[in-house]
């Protein structure tokens, strides 16, 4: 495998998806975390002048970080065992990204601490439990126990694992509401280096 | 053709509601089916029992993916059906994947009269959908475009360069989003503030993310191409979007040089080229 190198900030936020993937495949990365008042120096470096982006064998740079977790479970064997199955996969993490960036664009902003959790309850019971409807949906016709797509761990588990882990802090009543995605998130610790690699991470406020 | 069989069953029902429009490609004018036969009557048995039997042989960490490709080529013709409104919309990259591959599918084309009871069946509720062997439907309009390239050997010559086109899709997204989000409605219903809508859109949003996508094509790509020196689909989704913006402004790649030469050599592909004519002269018989 050529040598990766992670650049984003020192959060989960867009980020953490890429960082699972390596974790639960036990694969090798350099996870480069740039304290704000670094970014302004290394913005021209970036692809896009934005993070994430991935640094591939010191040449390559790649931006998005849905183009870079989807390579990176290419490259690790987490994105689906065949076009179908990475489709599949995909599709779900499609699903999953619409109330997410959703939440970035609208919710995430609010400057009032107030307004913004009142905009976070309404998310919550709108968009949110619509996007986890459709979720459990697509887990229904290609997934199985407990396995996003196909009967194997697939990048699709941690994204799901990913927004859940975020929300049953606040939030544990959605795993009761949630029962498809909540034996998907169950499934995912029980993958030891995955484990490992939560336990370990930094704290950061998302 | 890119989109039927040598004898394709094109069914046209007349206009009945001629919808006043200037932008001929987003709104029905005519409502009509178009149901395009591919030739898969003589493979459908056999595309079945071939697919499953060639997917166990593969080796999923292979870092091309370019078994995954072949074998999925090498079994007899797969059967597509496309199903989406009869609008450009968010099918048309699917619809152009299929052309420039030189893919046979069905290109249901949906009324809005069958939807209802069409939505109940779909998984998400939404369009478009593939279904792939009368077997798996497919969801998600950039995933299914993706699958789509990949089996038409458009999506990346390697896993590296799968990635580059990746990008590429993604910062296309994010632009068509906000043009769908912002413009998309005035294109359905104009109202009043159209003008100023349309030109907000292009004076405020449409520049850093034209000049995004410039950027990658300068880093990437080739020959005029946006990755590497061949077609992706890369190329087609930036072509689908200026499509949509030469509508609001027909002079808008004057100040992208790149870009403008990444339309030309995207449409140097003999079957997407002739895809092109054909929706033109589709969109002139509406009109």
């Amino acid at each position: 495998m050529p040598s990766h190198k992670l650049n984003y900030f020192n959060l989960r936020g867009r980020g953490e998806i890429i960082r699972l993937i390596f974790a639960a495949a036990g694969a090798e990365f350099t996870d480069n975390r740039i304290e704000f008042d670094q970014w302004p120096a290394l913005k021209a470096d970036a692809p896009l002048g934005q993070l994430p982006y991935l640094t591939i064998d010191d040449s390559t740079h790649i931006p998005q970080s849905m183009a870079i977790a989807r390579y990176v479970a290419r490259e690790t064997g987490l994105a689906g065992k065949n076009n179908l199955q990475q489709a599949q996969a995909d599709a779900i993490v499609d699903t999953i990204m619409e109330p997410v960036n959703y939440y970035w664009s609208n919710i995430f902003k609010i400057q009032d601490a107030n307004e913004k959790a009142e905009a976070f309850k309404a998310f919550l019971v709108d968009q949110g439990a619509k996007g986890a409807k459709n979720v459990e949906k697509l887990i229904g016709l290609y997934g199985s126990n407990g396995y996003s797509v196909g009967d194997s761990l697939t990048w699709a588990d941690l994204a799901v694992y990913d927004v859940a882990s975020a929300l049953l802090s606040k939030h544990p009543e959605f795993s009761d509401k949630f029962p498809v995605l909540a034996a998907v998130y169950k499934n995912v610790l029980a993958n030891e280096k995955l484990a490992n690699y939560v336990k370990n991470r930094p704290e950061t406020p998302f | 053709m890119g989109c039927g069989s040598s004898n394709p069953q094109n069914v046209v029902e007349p206009s009945k509601q001629p919808v006043p429009t200037e932008n001929t490609e987003n709104l029905p004018k005519a409502i009509s089916t178009r149901s395009v036969r591919s030739t898969k009557s003589q493979n459908a048995a056999a595309s079945r029992t071939s697919l499953k039997q060639s997917v166990e042989n593969v080796n999923p960490t292979s870092s091309s993916n370019l078994l995954f490709k072949k074998s999925l080529r090498q079994s007899s013709p797969n059967n597509f059906k496309l199903n989406y409104f009869d609008l450009t919309g968010r099918g048309e990259l699917i619809r152009l994947v299929f052309a420039a591959g030189n893919i046979n599918y069905e290109d249901n084309r949906v009324k809005f009269e069958q939807w209802p009871e069409l939505k109940e069946l779909m998984p998400l509720g939404q369009l478009p959908t593939l279904q792939v062997n009368d077997e798996f439907v497919l969801v998600q309009s950039l995933s299914i475009a993706r699958f789509v390239a990949k089996e038409a050997g458009l999506a990346g010559r390697d896993s590296v360069e799968m990635a580059k086109v990746d990008a590429v899709l993604e910062t296309c997204k994010d632009f068509f989003d906000l043009f769908a989000q912002q413009v998309g409605p005035q294109l359905r219903n104009a109202t009043d503030e159209k003008e100023e809508i349309v030109r907000d859109f292009l004076n405020n949003v449409a520049p850093s993310n034209l000049q995004k996508l410039q950027q990658l094509v300068e880093q990437y790509g080739s020959e005029g191409f946006s990755v590497g020196e061949q077609l992706t689909v890369a190329d087609l989704f930036i072509h689908d979007i200026i499509t949509n913006l030469i509508f609001l402004d027909a002079f808008i790649l004057d100040s992208y040089p790149l870009l403008k030469q990444n339309r030309n050599a995207t449409e140097s592909n003999d079957s997407l080229r002739s895809y092109l004519e054909q929706r033109k002269q589709l969109n002139r018989r509406r009109s």
